[in-house]
């Protein structure tokens, strides 16, 4: 919690005096301060991080049981394989690209906007302090309940999501739509 | 009173030597618990009740760090059983099976790797729906995103590296679309491969980014996000 979260509630007025009104049984070393909803982070909080951690071991390790990692035949320049696809986080990107000509737009630029527009998102949604401010925010934003800003993240998580998907799963020979139980 | 073993232990010389808190039974020495030790002493001594909501934070940051230790851990073993040639690299795979263990390591270490770019990618989706974003926490979801970066980075290097038709197609479809960079895309590409097409070179160069530089540049930022999350001010309140 910031100092300036604390002062809201407990403001200190300097017409008054204070003085000690009573003694309270606690364990918390915090004076001067609203109580906090705090716990020690030994225990509880290391029992979730162990018991988290084992979890997600225990996962891998069955997974590694019953799953082997894929090795196909060794790499021959002379064979190229149909379809030939990238790993499947950029299966994404070579979908789009399979819809246009111009492979620069979705295999460099727009990788490239949404990554600037990522970074930027906390610089946007601010509050504003100006008039201008007020509009672009409306504008980029939405509000104080970033309703613009809600629906554009949605609509790239599940945009990435479909094309994804589709460019790893629905694929095959010639980048021709297949369905994957065929 | 009678003192238990674990008392006697924990309060014998050698043991203060090295742990200078004693059974954390009180909360000064539970705070000292933590605070006195260097594994531990990332985490504040008392966080906020709602942080240990796990419908908050899903642990998404915490499983992206702990596949980050797993995956340096069997990466360092993997190591050791790998040469970086395309005359070697396939048949040091295929060996792999016949190392005690040897495909469960590999196995972790890829499905790990594949984990890792996925909660990542979570993290950051969790992160801007509980608008964490916001100040004073601005330059930690950027360091977050370059993080997101490296990550997809040290995935794409990893891929290469077992020279089979599915790591040397993907990079050549990879590295291809790179090449569609206006003005300098064959030169990106050329950087990137250190020749025309996918070779030794190539492999090579994935190896070290992979093995040394990429992990290096992630681990660094991982240690400014967190030391910047505790001076932030720690986990973000609820929206």
């Amino acid at each position: 919690m910031t100092s300036q979260e604390s002062t809201k509630i407990f403001i200190k007025d300097p017409n008054k005096t204070y003085g000690l009104m009573e003694l309270v049984d606690g364990t918390s070393p915090l004076v001067e301060k609203v109580p906090e909803d705090t716990v020690e982070t030994f225990p509880h909080y290391f029992l979730l991080m162990i018991i988290c951690t084992l979890s997600v071991i225990l996962a891998l390790f069955l997974l590694s049981l019953f799953f082997d990692a894929p090795l196909e035949d060794i790499a021959n320049p002379l064979v190229t394989p149909n379809p030939g696809k990238a790993p499947w986080y950029f299966t994404g990107i070579q979908e789009l690209i399979h819809y246009t000509d111009k492979p620069v737009i979705p295999g460099i630029i727009i990788p490239l906007l949404l990554i600037l527009w990522l970074v930027s998102i906390p610089y946007i949604d601010r509050k504003p302090k100006t008039r201008l401010g007020t509009l672009f925010n409306r504008i980029l934003v939405g509000g104080e309940r970033r309703k613009v800003l809600i629906l554009l993240f949605t609509s790239f998580i599940v945009g990435a999501l479909i094309f994804t998907l589709i460019g790893s799963l629905f694929r095959g020979a010639n980048w021709d739509f297949v369905l994957p139980w065929r | 009173m009678k003192k238990g073993i674990l008392q006697g232990i924990s309060e014998s010389a050698v043991w203060r030597s090295i742990f200078r808190t004693g059974i954390p039974d009180t909360d000064l020495k539970k705070s000292l618990f933590i605070f006195n030790s260097f594994f531990l002493h990332i985490f504040p001594v008392k966080m906020k009740r709602h942080g240990l909501r796990i419908s908050y934070t899903f642990c998404l940051g915490g499983i992206s760090c702990l596949l980050f230790i797993l995956l340096t851990l069997t990466g360092f073993l993997l190591m050791f059983l790998y040469t970086p040639s395309i005359e070697r690299a396939y048949f040091d795979m295929q060996a792999l099976a016949l190392v005690y263990n040897g495909k469960i390591l590999r196995n972790l270490h890829r499905w790990s790797a594949h984990g890792m770019v996925l909660t990542v990618f979570l993290h950051m989706v969790r992160v801007f729906y509980t608008r964490s974003y916001r100040p004073p926490r601005e330059f930690n979801w950027v360091i977050g995103i370059l993080l997101l970066i490296l990550t997809l980075a040290l995935s794409y290097t990893g891929y290469l590296l077992p020279w089979d038709q599915l790591a040397y197609w993907g990079i050549t479809v990879g590295t291809t679309i790179m090449s569609y960079t206006p003005i300098i895309g064959k030169q990106i590409r050329f950087f990137m491969l250190g020749a025309d097409e996918v070779g030794h070179e190539a492999l090579l160069r994935f190896y070290v980014l992979h093995c040394v530089v990429l992990p290096f540049l992630t681990a660094l930022l991982m240690a400014i996000h967190f030391w910047r999350v505790r001076k932030d001010g720690g986990i973000s309140d609820p929206l």
